[in-house]
């Protein structure tokens, strides 16, 4: 059966790309969401990223997420895995839920699982770290000593968490 | 059968690719100094000398078509050592074991599992060099 995503607002879920993942859809439904795949999606398919995502990683984030949507299977010696479109949802949820990131003008990076990960300083110029992956959060809150994960479906614990210590 | 361990005199350096190093921003992700299989692969700076590991770590892990080794990140074994045994949340017993390649006779590892703060840590001590040669 083909799957569509439908939005029960406009822009509400800024990912038009096809995805296949339990968390993903997990936290859809959770959500009240009705999950389609479009038609047309096929597997090889880039992900990009919403205009309400690239206005708070800015050009820069930008840039170096059209870099490395770009590697493929096996960079960095064979070890690193090609970006995970699974890992762009959970990412686009959390910039979603958190647009007042834009002003620590956060670091996008990627690790070898093919996961994006975000990095800034708190308010008191202390670390913070967040890697997405398919269905969970790991993060690193250095003025807490904290180091930990999260379920996508508990994403707002997490942004919570993280809005108090913003500059 | 367990691997030699590297002397606490020793120099090692982690090859950083261009996805953990935000130039414009310099931040590193924890990535430069982790690994999910606990085999974080480092080089002896007393085996091979750091333009030789360029060469080196450009033929073996620039294997996509973008994104490259853009610098390494130098630290003293003994200094690494001791980052870890008083890393307050987690202490970690360190080693670096000796695990020559074919096309890295320098290459070592390092077995252990770090931790995302750690790894923070000793990114914060490592000695930055950037790849002259890269732009």
């Amino acid at each position: 059966m083909n799957l569509l995503i439908t939005f029960t607002q406009a822009n509400s879920f800024p990912f038009p790309f096809g995805f296949g993942n339990s968390g993903a859809e997990e936290f859809l439904k959770s959500n009240g969401e009705n999950i389609r795949r479009p038609e047309n999606s096929r597997s090889e398919d880039k992900p990009i990223l919403s205009k309400a995502t690239i206005t708070v990683i800015g050009e820069n984030g930008k840039n170096r997420f059209n870099e490395f949507k770009e590697y493929q299977n096996g960079w960095y010696g064979g070890k690193g895995k090609k970006i995970s479109k699974s890992s762009v949802f959970t990412f686009e949820q959390f910039i979603k839920s958190l647009p007042e990131l834009k002003r620590a003008n956060p670091s996008i990076f990627l690790s070898l699982e093919g996961n994006l990960s975000l990095g800034w300083e708190d308010k008191n110029g202390l670390s913070i770290e967040v890697e997405f992956y398919p269905d969970k959060m790991e993060y690193f809150i250095e003025s807490l000593d904290e180091e930990s994960e999260v379920k996508l479906s508990n994403l707002f614990e997490l942004t919570e968490k993280i809005r108090k210590l913003l500059k | 059968m367990s691997r030699p361990q590297i002397s606490s005199e020793e120099n090692i350096v982690r090859a950083i690719h261009k996805a953990w190093w935000d130039e414009q921003t310099n931040r590193k992700d924890s990535s430069i100094f982790r690994d999910s299989r606990n085999k974080l692969s480092v080089s002896r700076l007393s085996i091979l000398n750091l333009p030789e590991l360029f060469v080196i770590f450009h033929k073996e892990l620039d294997t996509s078509p973008n994104g490259v080794i853009i610098g390494a990140g130098e630290i003293n074994v003994g200094h690494l050592q001791k980052i870890g045994k008083e890393f307050l949340d987690n202490p970690t017993i360190i080693t670096v074991e000796e695990d020559p390649m074919e096309g890295n006779p320098a290459h070592a590892e390092i077995p252990q599992k770090i931790s995302r703060g750690l790894a923070k840590k000793i990114i914060s001590e490592l000695l930055f060099h950037k790849d002259k040669n890269i732009d």
